[in-house]
């Protein structure tokens, strides 16, 4: 009989080789899940940047958005506000818990769904973008902040 | 039995190296992929914020040019303070024909300092070029150009984004540039001022700058002085106020801002006459001489006693041309606060009606 496989050394290879398949089954389906945990974090973390930059780069009567909302602490006007307001809830796909609109200390927009209590300063979903603005000795360039919770 | 024991156990060993290993590669794999993640987040973060920077460039050098042309036009188109000069003293006139270049040299500063407050950001020296068109001699278009010698580089720890930050700005305002042609031709190729002060005492009163006296004993001969004082009084401050009204009317008739910061006034006088002794004019006056009472007689007489008065007046002004209907976000170092202002050019002149007199 020398030269043959004992029946019970096939039997071993045969669990191994299923031991080897679940594992391998097992893996594909971890390594998949974190495959599309990473593109989530990548597609999270970019997002509210991504909604700042499309907001900034808008057009609204006849001038840019980044020139108005570099000038805002001297303006005053109310439809640009309610335009930024449409325009930043309409890049959600979803009704979001807050979300701020800050141009260093001034706010420019502020929204809050009802049983929100927090003040969305701190929030996951964050961007912070430098924007030029009017010169002035103290500080010529300030940081556009949105904050939003989803 | 022994051997099928040995066989089983070296079996079960290798399959737990090749799971083990596999569990390796697998986890030291995603531990690889999730850094990668990370960073890649990181970066695409970052490349938002160089592509705002970006699209913000433009308006940073629009807003450097205008605070540019307001610094420069407040120093009456020279570069800084110290360089500074009045654009007349006198026949003597100072126009600054390098004002592009001044402007461009502030243009540069200022854009520095908005990329001095940008963080991670790496901009080589700018370079500003303002390029004017005319079209038959008339001043029609006005850009900016800025260019550097090196891509800007934003950099963090592990990577670096190189983009052109060159850029033209058109569309500048002329009317800022036919200022300076403006007022050149009203206080450099001409003097206005003085003009002025020439009409303000071509139009005082006659008696104010002819007086005739007619026939006057020795003794009761007045000065030119007190004569003017009683025929026209205050004459020095009726000229200062109607010298200012003259130079009102100028500044309205051109639709500028004229300060006085300083006039002075002078006056000189002679006298025509003959003199010879007359009869009726016999006088004894008795007035103490080495503490002796003499006798002084006075018997001429001053026949057709005539005097003339010239005037001079020398003016420092303040001259500013506006630009009235355009508003512009612009700082002011005075105030210390940004505000809707107008480009102006603002300068000094001073002048006077005889450039041989110069009192200020």
């Amino acid at each position: 009989m020398k030269g043959q496989i004992a029946p019970f050394d096939i039997g071993i290879m045969m669990i191994a080789l299923a031991f080897l398949v679940v594992i391998f089954l097992f893996l594909s389906i971890f390594i998949e899940t974190r495959a599309q945990v990473n593109v989530n974090i990548i597609y999270d973390t970019n997002e509210a940047n991504r909604i700042l930059t499309s907001l900034i780069s808008l057009n609204y009567s006849s001038k840019n958005v980044y020139e108005l909302i570099s000038s805002i602490e001297y303006t005053d006007d109310p439809n640009f506000i309610k335009f930024l307001n449409e325009s930043l809830y309409g890049y959600f796909d979803y009704t979001p818990k807050c979300y701020k609109l800050t141009l260093d200390s001034t706010t420019i927009l502020d929204f809050k769904n009802e049983g929100y209590s927090g003040d969305c300063k701190k929030t996951r979903f964050s961007a912070k973008i430098p924007i030029f603005t009017p010169y002035n000795k103290i500080n010529p360039v300030k940081y556009l902040y949105l904050n939003y919770e989803r | 039995m022994k051997g099928i024991f040995v066989g089983t156990l070296f079996v079960i060993a290798i399959l737990l190296l090749i799971v083990g290993g596999i569990f390796f590669i697998v986890f030291s794999n995603q531990y690889i992929n999730l850094k990668v993640s990370l960073k890649s987040s990181e970066i695409l973060k970052d490349v938002d914020v160089v592509e705002i920077v970006k699209r913000g460039l433009e308006i940073a050098y629009r807003y450097s040019f205008l605070q540019s042309a307001y610094y420069t036009g407040n120093l009456g188109g020279y570069k800084d303070e110290i360089s500074a000069l009045e654009w007349r003293k006198y026949h003597c006139t100072y126009f600054p024909n390098s004002y592009l270049s001044n402007l461009e040299e502030n243009v540069k500063y200022y854009i520095k300092e908005y990329f001095k407050n940008l963080e991670n950001f790496i901009f080589s020296e700018p370079n500003v070029n303002i390029v004017l068109s005319y079209i038959n001699g008339e001043l029609s278009e006005a850009k900016m150009e800025v260019y550097f010698d090196k891509p800007l580089n934003y950099s963090k720890y592990f990577f670096s984004i190189y983009d052109n930050p060159n850029r033209t700005i058109l569309n500048l305002p002329i009317n800022y540039f036919k200022l300076y042609n403006e007022s050149k031709k009203a206080f450099i190729d001409d003097d206005p001022i003085k003009r002025s002060i020439e009409d303000a005492i071509s139009r005082m009163d006659s008696n104010c700058k002819n007086i005739l006296v007619g026939n006057v004993c020795e003794y009761n001969l007045r000065s030119a002085d007190e004569v003017l004082n009683e025929r026209c009084p205050n004459a020095i401050e009726r000229l200062k106020d109607n010298i200012r009204k003259e130079i009102q009317s100028l500044a309205d008739s051109l639709n500028i801002n004229i300060d006085i910061d300083t006039i002075v006034l002078k006056y000189t006088s002679e006298s025509h006459y003959t003199l010879r002794e007359s009869e009726d004019c016999g006088c004894k006056r008795s007035i103490k001489i080495d503490d002796e009472d003499k006798c002084i007689e006075y018997y001429k007489k001053y026949y057709n006693l005539n005097y003339n008065y010239n005037y001079f007046a020398a003016v420092k002004a303040i001259i500013t041309f506006i630009l009235r209907d355009d508003y512009y976000l612009i700082y002011d170092p005075y105030y210390g606060n940004v505000n809707f202002r107008n480009l102006l050019l603002k300068f000094n002149v001073t002048t006077s009606n005889d450039y041989g007199w110069r009192p200020i």
